[in-house]
């Protein structure tokens, strides 16, 4: 393209290929969008492994425009960086936008949502983790007690073994049965 | 098949599904699972690897995630199918080294390498971190170069495969929420749908089905005037002129000559010159059928809209079924990036969930009394409602009457004020009085308040149409008198000499235009009230309750019912005068998009969500029904109107000696022989009432067939909800074992005491759960 700098060398876009739904241009303009967000931080030679290095605080993330109004976007960062603390590096960036795309398929997607809505990482979907859900869903509308019946009711209809907690499956088990999932869980950069 | 995919679903779709029978066949010694020693060893060998604990694990009471399974270890042969399954919960089993597995897999059959291309091909479908990826997708190109094949050609198969075959499905999905958000389109049903989606948002569903049906509403009348005007006015604006001279001015002084009314039209058919050729143009006849087509399509337009929202509310079964949970773990859209966006839709989301919780609530509350005492006030209820529309309509022609006999004792104007206004004012009143009063006595009749609701709608709807049909009697009854004066000369009831018969013409006598005028007057008073009163009444109670905190008469609210039912008013009052006036929709079209941005405004302004809400029907449909049965009513006097009555001398498009009907047909200039003789022959009793019980007996027939059609479907549903509990409950039982579920084969585990005491359990869960099967 004529720029002086090279980004990335040929390897590491085909890695980067091999392990998202982006293509070289996708890659390269993720890449402009993570740079605009800290542009004293990221250089523009990352040839020597600065993607999995140099990360960008959790803060600054949040502020982006297509995370700002999403009530997970704390969630989000912390699941798809390293250790839960929600800085990320481009590799992470690009591996939480990839399974954001539209390309990602429901499995996927359905195995990072359930991440997402774990708020206490035990993988599983427990009463806190359904209300903490339920009021980041709703901006904290609903009183303690509507918040109760919906958590119980959300534990009837799914809860298939009667551990008082959603298992992956039993939340595969919804989001099989919800053809709009797709579509929503997306984000478009 | 999808059902049994869905079934098995439980361990990670029909791919897993496949692998567990496959897995438990291709065991040895498995033995009956109902015994304890069994249960523990499904034949797999045991292994007493276990994995490093995954990294995030904060809460102290789920020692069970943290242990895989055991035997997974790098020895045991690993098939593909399970390999791949267990990628696939890959984040729940974070820390395996994934390479030794693949290798061991590839391994495991010889003839079949493949499995290391189809995984570095397919590596983003996997839930593995950034780095574990690109480490891996490192090492399987290092293996598959080291251990490359002589053949060499089976590689070129997996080498480049392109997007992995899940991941068309996914792009081929347009975001449609996305495509939607930014979009304000133009095409006629899909005006105002950001206004009715922000109303959605705030006052739930059951509120916004009310705008929708505005909508619709100003879209049928929209549509009913275009063609009004398409076949009948323009012609005769392209022809004659905006007014009739011939014709006199009316109520509404110049406007009475002009287009918009009845008597404007030409007696006869006109014809003109353009490019050689006499082009005719038959007014009376194109006026009729016009006419005639009016009531059809609008028929046709209800129906069809009721039969598609009825399907459409069928197929979204799922949502339904578990409406809870879905709305908490798919109800949030990740596209939205503006405030508003997300606000509104985070407000959908708890108001729908509220509505749910009051239905709920609503539903378990129900009264019950004694059947006779119901029984004899339901009774009473009714003979009461028709007793009270009886008494309205007699009331109606009572006044129109009284306008004959008025002596003067007031001045000039204010009679001829009062006369002209009168029977408006009179029908406007009872509308406005009576229905809420007859509500309120429908307490004492204890129905369920669904049915509530629907009856209340049912007797409403009934006495507006009644008391307009009263009301369009009485007008024409007092405009066609008018007839008499001028045929006789006299004035049959004042005893006067009105005017010399032999000098002077006889006075224009147009009883068309006189009901017109006064279906236009009602229109115009109508929407007048209904924007003081509804001014009136929140802005009293809004301001009331805010600054004076006066609680005594509730918060204003919505009364959705009584709403739709206004609108159904101001639409019968447009198919009861569309023989009058041509372009009364386009003119009831703009006062109902009036009163849409009214209550628009004022409900984000000032109301609230009403207290509880009662559908009348699930779907929505209910109202439609009704809108499509007035529709009827109204068709029926208009029907009837138009083959008895004389239409005028002095105005309007047919002679006065004969019946519009037959002088249509007289016109048309004669069917063949055999085509009338038919036609007679279908309007006599021993045609008509053969045919009325067919149809009589087919309504039953299907009704009864859709009864027990229903009852089979829930039936079949029950039995489905049964068998995918039982289903899942049985493979989760024998799961007992694994409390923190990976989503592997069930295994034994060698762990702490926790896992102990859950085992013991499990032998016992898995008995019984075997029984239900026996």
């Amino acid at each position: 393209m004529g720029n002086k700098v090279t980004t990335f060398t040929d390897s590491q876009l085909e890695a980067y290929q091999d392990c998202t739904f982006f293509t070289r241009q996708d890659i390269l303009r993720v890449f402009e969008r993570f740079r605009e967000l800290a542009p004293d931080l990221v250089p523009y030679d990352m040839t020597s492994d600065e993607g999995s290095q140099i990360k960008i605080p959790l803060e600054t993330l949040e502020e982006m425009p297509e995370l700002k109004e999403n009530p997970f976007r704390r969630r989000i960062c912390e699941v798809f960086s390293d250790d839960g603390n929600g800085d990320m590096s481009f590799d992470h960036f690009l591996d939480m936008f990839s399974v954001f795309s539209e390309a990602a398929p429901r499995d996927i997607k359905s195995s990072y949502a359930f991440r997402i809505y774990d708020y206490d990482r035990d993988n599983h979907l427990g009463k806190l983790d359904l209300e903490k859900t339920l009021v980041a869903l709703t901006q904290a509308s609903l009183t303690p007690e509507e918040v109760e019946f919906v958590v119980n009711k959300v534990l009837e209809e799914t809860d298939l073994d009667d551990d008082g907690m959603l298992s992956f499956v039993e939340f595969e088990h919804v989001i099989s049965r919800a053809p709009e999932f797709i579509n929503t869980f997306h984000i478009r950069i | 098949m999808a059902e049994g995919g869905e079934k098995t679903s439980l361990l990670g779709g029909s791919r897993s599904g496949k692998f567990y029978g496959s897995s438990r066949s291709g065991q040895s010694s498995r033995g009956k699972p109902e015994t304890a020693p069994e249960y523990e060893n499904f034949g797999f060998r045991k292994n007493n690897d276990t994995f490093p604990q995954i990294a995030h694990n904060s809460s102290g009471d789920s020692d069970m995630a943290k242990s895989l399974p055991s035997n997974f270890g790098s020895n045991r042969p690993v098939s593909k199918e399970e390999l791949l399954f267990n990628l696939k919960f890959a984040h729940l089993n974070s820390g395996t080294d994934w390479l030794s597995k693949i290798v061991a897999a590839s391994g495991s059959d010889p003839d079949d390498p493949h499995i290391c291309h189809h995984i570095k091909a397919t590596l983003k479908d996997f839930p593995l971190t950034m780095s574990e990826k690109k480490q891996l997708s490192q090492r399987l190109k290092n293996f598959i170069e080291t251990n490359k094949r002589p053949g060499g050609n089976e590689m070129s198969a997996y080498v480049s495969q392109g997007p992995s075959d899940l991941a068309v499905q996914g792009s081929g999905a347009k975001s449609a929420s996305c495509l939607a958000q930014g979009s304000g389109s133009l095409l006629p049903s899909e005006v105002w749908t950001a206004n009715i989606t922000k109303i959605s948002a705030y006052f739930g569903s059951y509120v916004a089905s009310h705008f929708r049906f505005l909508r619709f509403l100003v879209m049928l009348n929209l549509l009913l005037g275009l063609v009004m005007m398409a076949f009948v006015s323009l012609p005769h604006l392209i022809n004659g002129g905006f007014e009739d001279n011939d014709a006199h001015g009316g109520f509404f002084g110049k406007l009475s000559k002009s287009v918009f009314f009845y008597g404007a039209f030409h007696k006869r058919g006109f014809s003109r010159e353009a490019f050689g050729i006499t082009w005719s143009y038959n007014s009376p006849l194109a006026y009729f059928l016009t006419w005639c087509s009016v009531y059809f399509i609008a028929l046709i337009v209800i129906v069809a809209c009721m039969f598609l929202r009825y399907r459409r509310i069928k197929q979204m079964d799922y949502s339904r079924e578990n409406p809870y949970s879905s709305h908490l773990l798919v109800g949030w859209d990740y596209c939205l990036t503006n405030k508003e966006g997300s606000t509104t839709r985070s407000r959908a989301i708890s108001t729908s969930l509220k509505e749910l919780m009051t239905d709920e609530k609503n539903r378990a509350k129900e009264k019950r009394l004694s059947r006779k005492k119901v029984v004899t006030f339901r009774v009473l209820g009714n003979l009461f409602n028709l007793g009270v529309l009886a008494a309205s309509a007699y009331l109606i022609i009572l006044v129109a009457q009284a306008t004959l006999h008025f002596d003067d004792f007031a001045s000039d104007e204010l009679t001829d004020f009062i006369q002209q206004y009168e029977l408006t004012l009179v029908v406007m009143a009872m509308k406005l009085i009576i229905p809420p009063v007859l509500s309120l006595l429908m307490r004492f009749e204890y129905y369920s308040p669904r049915t509530q609701v629907k009856i209340e709608i049912a007797r409403t709807a009934l006495f507006y149409v009644g008391s307009l049909i009263g009301f369009l009697v009485s007008t024409y009854n007092v405009a066609k008198d008018c007839r008499s004066k001028s045929e006789n000369g006299t004035d049959p009831s004042a005893n006067i000499t009105m005017f010399d018969v032999s000098t002077e013409e006889p006075p224009y006598c147009c009883w068309e235009n006189k009901v017109g005028e006064q279906i236009l007057q009602l229109v115009f008073l109508d929407l007048i009230a209904h924007i003081f009163i509804r001014l009136g009444k929140t802005l009293i109670l809004a301001i009331s309750n805010k600054y004076f905190n006066f609680d005594r008469f509730g918060k204003p609210n919505f009364d959705v019912s009584r709403l739709n039912l206004d609108l159904l008013y101001g639409q019968c009052l447009v198919w009861l005068g569309v023989y009058f006036m041509p372009l009364l929709p386009l003119l009831v079209a703009v006062n109902q998009v009036i009163i849409f941005y009214l209550t628009y405004c004022i409900s984000l302004t000032c109301l609230e969500p009403p207290p509880k809400v009662f559908r009348a029907s699930r779907s929505g449909t209910f109202d439609l029904f009704v809108l499509a049965a007035s529709l009827f009513l109204c068709m029926m006097p208009m029907g009837v109107g138009i083959m008895q009555l004389e239409p005028s001398a002095s105005c309007g498009l047919y002679q006065p000696d004969a019946r519009v009907y037959d002088s249509l047909i007289d016109k048309i200039g004669g069917f063949p022989g055999w085509l009338r003789e038919t036609v007679d022959f279908m309007s006599t009793p021993p045609f008509i009432l053969p045919v009325t019980v067919v149809l009589v007996f087919l309504v039953l027939y299907y009704h009864a067939k859709s009864v027990s059609h229903k009852r089979e479907a829930e039936n079949l549903r029950d039995y489905l909800n049964y068998t995918n509990k039982v289903e899942n409950r049985r493979m989760l039982a024998f799961d007992r074992g694994n409390k923190g579920y990976t989503g592997s084969l069930p295994q034994n585990l060698d762990g702490g005491k926790k896992e102990q005491s859950v085992e013991n359990q499990g032998p016992s869960h898995s008995s019984t759960s075997n029984v239900w099967l026996d």
